[in-house]
This record gives structure tokens, sequence and C-alpha cells, in this order.
């Protein structure tokens, strides 16, 4: 079985095929990128008509390429192939539980259902944690462990916005949205 | 043959309807089921309509009376009404089909590779200890799993009937997998229906937070009663692709405190399937996408029982994904088209289904028997669990030229981990088991970050690479771990097309786990790297459990296909034991 494996493994097969022209260009960045310590994963091509977001997850900076042709919907329809389906990413065109879509660093599709994910710097008791809350500005749901606590948001930009603020007001350990990902059965 | 031979579209988590699915008696299908008969409007807790993110609201719960109808929400399928549900007794007429459980050739594959649960079944069928399956959806009134089922101890998360306690499948072409999860664990034995599960007197509860798939139902869910629910199992992960898939921090968090805090502090049991993504054929030019368990950020989390598969000659499946992060390995279909055998489970319904398949089916086993040793030593932690099941696995494919030496259990194969469970042996050894202790007692050294920044010669056109290696002198007066548990590697490389690396660990002992080995990835849409990259990527591994932590560790990194180039930036390594 090893051997069969093996002998079906060509991954220069598949690199033969990519353009030199893009390798090129690969190669450039990722140099580049290096030398600024910057994540070289994020040296993806933008497309003319895309626009760049990023979130923190945890300390980690991450950016994210909104995806003009798509949406999510969060309405009670999600069916097995999930929320995401063609249609415009701006506001106009999303319903109240409505969301565009996101592809983050690593190519993996994300979008915005609502609510922000907050890490304390350390546990609190609730009286402490709502005054926390309250200084912040924003409402929190509920508290999920000892540290993670879930921020009210709506669905879609507003939540990535909303975590960003609270990451960048030094009050929590993290903050990031509640995001939608494609998971897999096995 | 394998992979080539086979069609791209396959997958191992197909859905075929089973002409068992409708072998229960007709009075017994009667009993809870009604199908798109009702208006919704009529129906009992379905008004719907809720946010994403209100689980403040406390649980709907509901008598599971006769004559009241459940559905998963608007739009559903699929309705349920309610009848009384006497528990009979008799033998179950499916259980010579479960060649999982007890294999004497029955598909014509090797008897005795199975998971030897007929010894544990002579000592515990798994009573007082609960099992919580978080999958799409489950069908917690199918009369073969409802008399195991807690009364409002599930949670839906479905949009629509959210925090109900019905986590009910919705749509029948789409809510079919974790009621045949369910069925794997704790399928009631005796009741003169159907199947067995592995646990077969185990509680049962479902969260269905796959059907949302947002951070917070799925951070909820892994937490969700963790002093009561003993078990989680997760026959899920991240997309099989071939490129690393890192969860948020969300997750690294929540399954921490559950090891933490879970069962008063023992910590809860995560199961995970290894994946199926290894080897299969992409697109015309023959590519072979071939996935490593190690890839998938919540299969190789510290903590999370990773399972691998074997089928009814116990050896690998094409699809079975490898992984130093494994630790043992459980029955699951064949990969041979030519003599398909899949999984004998419960099915939506009130149904049986002969063709459940993928590591999706192994990992409740493994649940299943983590809930026959919990339920002889409830004290057992969340690392006794660990270890006992790698010590008593049996050494599966015993000639296979990749079984590696270990310094515990029968040995170690980056395909099977420990190898195949053996229940009898595991019942056994908890019975007697002196604890480890849980996360208080766990011991962590961290020998700290190595930069050497070093170029990776690429490979020649043979594929021949020159390979590079860096270590770390991890000192005995700074490490006190006279056993592994687990060791986590955290790489970063820059290279143009990271599946050309091949990337290992040798301990001081000497022996290896391969992180990684190189490989083509499925496609993505805006990159050229389709393989992604190792930015800070947590590598696991259980292959060094029983060694000693001190000494000479060393990272190897190769190139394995021309062309492309980069460098080894840095590394650091994390071990875990006693």
């Amino acid at each position: 079985m090893a051997a069969d494996r093996s002998s079906m493994h060509a991954p220069t097969g598949r690199q033969a095929q990519r353009p030199r022209a893009v390798l090129a260009w690969v190669q450039g960045c990722v140099i580049a990128f290096a030398a600024l310590a910057i994540n070289p994963a994020q040296a993806q091509a933008p497309t003319a008509d895309a626009s760049t977001h990023s979130w923190h997850d945890g300390q980690r900076q991450r950016r994210l390429t909104l995806q003009p042709d798509l949406q999510a919907d969060f309405t009670p329809q999600i069916g097995k192939g999930g929320p995401i389906q063609p249609g415009p990413s701006g506001a106009a065109g999303l319903s109240a539980l409505g969301s565009p879509v996101l592809r983050d660093d690593t190519g993996q599709l994300r979008a915005l259902p609502g609510g922000v994910l907050v890490i304390l710097k350390s546990p609190l008791d609730a009286r402490a944690a709502q005054t926390l809350f309250k200084q912040a500005g924003v409402t929190a749901s509920r508290q999920l462990t000892e540290t993670l606590w879930l921020i009210e948001s709506p669905a879609g930009l507003a939540s990535l916005e909303m975590a960003n603020r609270l990451h960048a007001s030094g009050l929590f350990a993290s903050a990031q949205p509640n995001w939608w990902m494609k998971r897999t059965l096995k | 043959m394998m992979g080539v031979t086979l069609e791209a579209s396959f997958s191992p988590t197909r859905s075929r309807i089973s002409p068992l699915r409708h072998c229960l008696p007709a009075s017994l299908r009667s009993l809870v089921l009604t199908l798109s008969l009702l208006a919704l409007g009529l129906m009992h807790g379905c008004s719907g309509g809720d946010a994403t993110s209100d689980g403040s609201t406390p649980i709907d719960t509901n008598p599971m009376s006769p004559g009241t109808v459940l559905s998963a929400g608007p739009g559903c399928d699929l309705q349920y009404t309610l009848t009384d549900n006497a528990v009979l007794t008799g033998a179950d007429p499916l259980l010579a089909e479960q060649w999982h459980l007890r294999n004497f050739g029955q598909t014509g594959g090797v008897a005795g590779e199975d998971i030897r649960v007929t010894e544990a079944w002579s000592i515990t069928r798994g009573s007082g200890v609960r099992v919580a399956v978080i999958d799409d959806s489950v069908e917690i009134v199918h009369p073969d799993l409802k008399p195991n089922v807690i009364e409002n101890g599930s949670r839906s998360y479905r949009v629509g009937n959210r925090n109900k306690a019905w986590p009910l499948p919705c749509k029948e072409a789409e809510d079919d997998h974790g009621t045949s999860v369910a069925g794997l664990i704790a399928a009631r034995d005796n009741n003169g229906i159907g199947v067995a599960g592995v646990a077969s007197r185990a509680s049962l509860v479902a969260f269905d937070a796959l059907s949302t798939s947002t951070n917070l139902d799925i951070a909820d869910a892994l937490n969700r009663d963790y002093s009561l629910n003993a078990i989680y199992n997760n026959s899920w992960g991240s997309p099989d692709t071939g490129g690393p898939h890192k969860p948020d921090s969300y997750f690294s968090n929540a399954i921490e405190n559950g090891l933490s805090n879970g069962r008063g502090g023992l910590g809860s049991i995560f199961v995970f399937p290894g994946g199926n993504g290894a080897c299969f054929r992409e697109d015309q030019n023959g590519a072979c996408v071939d996935d490593n368990s190690n890839l998938d950020g919540y299969v190789n989390q510290r903590g999370t029982i990773a399972v691998c598969a074997v089928d009814d000659g116990g050896k690998s499946p094409w699809y079975a994904e490898a992984g130093a992060n494994l630790l043992v390995c459980a029955p699951t279909s064949t990969s041979d088209s030519s003599r398909p055998v899949d999984i004998t489970t419960t099915a939506i319904k009130s149904g049986y289904r002969s063709d459940f398949s993928g590591t999706s089916a192994s990992a409740p086993q493994v649940s299943g028997l983590a809930a026959l040793m919990l339920s002889v030593n409830p004290n057992l932690s969340w690392r006794d669990v660990r270890l006992i099941l790698a010590q008593t696995a049996r050494k599966n494919d015993p000639t296979h030229p990749d079984w590696l030496p270990a310094s515990t259990g029968n040995g170690f194969h980056h395909r099977y981990g420990y190898g195949v469970i053996d229940a009898g042996a595991a019942v056994r050894a908890a019975q007697s088991w002196r604890s480890v202790g849980g996360s208080g007692s766990l011991k962590t050294c961290e020998p700290g970050l190595r930069s050497p920044n070093r170029p990776i010669p690429d490979a020649s056109q043979s594929g021949a690479g020159i390979e590079i290696s860096d270590s770390i002198q991890v000192s005995a007066a700074s490490c006190d771990i006279a056993s592994v548990e687990f060791v986590e590697v955290t790489v970063t490389t820059v290279h143009e097309y990271t599946g050309d690396l091949q990337i290992k660990l040798t301990s001081p002992q000497g022996r290896v786990s391969e992180l990684v080995n190189s490989r083509s990835c499925k496609p993505v849409q805006g990159r050229s790297d389709a393989c992604g990259a190792y930015t800070g990527w947590t590598f696991g591994s259980t292959r060094h459990m029983g060694e000693s932590g001190s000494g000479n560790w060393t990272l190897s990194v190769a190139d394995r296909a021309p062309v492309d180039t980069g460098r080894l930036v840095s590394w650091s390594i994390r071990i875990h034991g006693r």
C-alpha cells in the first residue's frame, strides 16, 4: 500500500503546470515579505475589485479579502451546502441576517453571522466582567468559559469592526468575530 | 491501484440508502415517525426566527410524551410524532453484520480484525457514562437510541430550532451523519431491534453545532455540561484539502477548558477522526492530493484523541490520512471498490444503514470504548484514557514494514498510531489503572525558539533532496519529564510551494516523527501555493509516548520536489508529560 501510494504521489506533475510568471511573482513577494517578517500566506494576488480587511486571532493579525460575488445568508433555510451563495456582497444586497463572504490568508471562506468572542486577560467575576464590558461600550450575551465571553453584535461587517475595535481597546486579551467557517463531516 | 483506479468523486461519508433502512418492524417504525404530514404552524415549539447569538436563552425542554410532534424547524422535511416507546428485549438482529464489533469473516475480511469488544461486554456496557455527539443532527427519538438518550440533555443550535432540546435531522438528504455516529457509540443492545453500540448502555446527548458551523456554537458544544458529559465525539474536522487548517483560538481555548475543568477536573475526553484526505485523484493530471492528519488543527490539538482507520482486513483504506498525531485506529469501510464493505449502524427515519464509512465511523468506536473504560473507573483522567488506549492497542497489519519501535504499546505506525483499539484489554487495564493525574499535574518543557533561518536546498528532478537539520538540546535540569505524552512542534518556513517539504522530528532516543511528507494539494482560488504556508504551524506527535523529555531533539527539513525553493526560518518544541 505504501508503495502504491508513493508511486501515485506526483507533486512535480502539478508544479510543472504553474505558470513561471506567477512563480517569479510569488518568489519576489515571498522574499520581500520574509524580509518584513510578514506571513507569506498573505502574499496572494488581490483581485481588481476586492477590498481587504483584517482581524486578530489572539495576537496574530490575519488578512481577509472580500469576495464580491458571494454572500452568506443566516436565515433558517441553511442547507448542507452552508449559507454561502452567489450574490452581491454589498450591504444593500444583504438581508438582516446576511453577511459578505471573505477569504482568509489560508484560502478558507468565512462569513459573519453576528457576535464577537472576547477573551478576558484574566478570569473575572460576573460583576467585574460586566463593568469591563460597560467600559468597552458593549453588551455581553453570556459567558462560555472562564475567560471566553460572547458580545452581541449584528451580522455582517459590523461584527468584524466591533471585534477589531475591542481588540484595539486593549481591554481584552483578544477579540474576534464569531466566524462561520466550513467544517467537514468525515 | 488504490487512488488511481478509484473515482475522484468518492466520498467516504457518502450516503446510500440501504435495504436495511426499512428492516424495522412496521409497528416500531410508526412509533416515532411521521413525515411531512403536519403543517409547521401546528407544531410544538417551532417558533423559529431566532438570532444566532442568543445562547443565554434557557433550553426549551420538552416532555417526550406521546402525541408530541417535533421538528428541527421551519423548512424541514422531517417531522417526528412521538408515541409510546416501550423498550423491548431480545437479540439485536443486525448484530452479526456489525463486523467491527466481532469479525468472524462475515464480510470476506479477516476474522478477528475487530475491536475485541465481546470481552469488554462481559464486564461493562458503559452504564453511567454520558457521551455527547457533536454533529449535524442526531435522531434522538430513534428507537435504538432513545432508550439511552438523556431527556432534555441535548441542545439544538440550528437556526429556527435554537435552544430546543431536540437537535433532530431537518432534511433527509442532508442530515444523515450524526444519527449513524450516535448508533456506533450507544445504540441500545438486546432490545430486539437493529444494532448495538460499543457502549450500548451509556447515556447519549447530542449537539447539532455543525448545522451552523460557527465558532461560537462549536465552542459552546465542546464545553456544554462538561461536568456531566464525559466524552465529546466529533466526527468532523477541517476540509481535507492537503493544506494546513488552523482553527481560530476559540477552539484551543475550549479544548483546554474542557481538559482542565471537565468532569470535575479529570478532563473531558475529546475524540476526533484522523481524516479522509489521503491520496485521492484530484484532477485530470492525476496529481495525488495527500492530506496529512497533522494538517488538521482540530485533530492535532493537544488533548484531542485522533483516530485512524482500518478495514475488515486490518489494513489502512486508501483515504485514511497518516499522521504522527494519530493515537489509535478503529474499523471502517474498505477502499477496495470491487469489495465494498462498510459499517452497519443506525440511520435517520428510525432506520439502519450498512454503508457508513470514513474515519467518521472509526472515531465513535473509540468514544464508545472510552465510555466503557470510564464506567469501570470513573476516576480516569483525560491523560489516563489516552495512555490506556495506546498501551492496550493491538498491532494490526503486523508485517507492514513501517511499524516502528516505540516506548509505549506494541510499536508506532504513522498510519495506525499505536494500533487498533482492543476494548477488552483497555477495560481490564482501566479497572486497575493508577492515575497519572489530569491537566494539573501535566509537566511541560519549552526549551525556546530556534531561528536557524537556513535555506532548504531544492530537490533534484528525481525528487532527492538534501536534508537540513537543526537541534535543540534539552537538559535534564531544565526538563524533568521522564515519560513524554505529547509533543508539539511549531515550525515557520518560507517556501514557494510548501507541499514540497518533508519535515521530521527525531527524539533523543533516535525515534522519528514524520510530521509531514511532501504532497500536492487541492487548488485554492487566489493562491499559487495551494498547500498553504507553515507560518507558526504547530504539528502534534503522540509517537514519543514513554520517552524521556531531555536530550537532543532534532528537526529535519527536506525539499522533495524540484523548482521551488525556500528556507527554514524558525522552530520550537513543547514537550508534555510526567
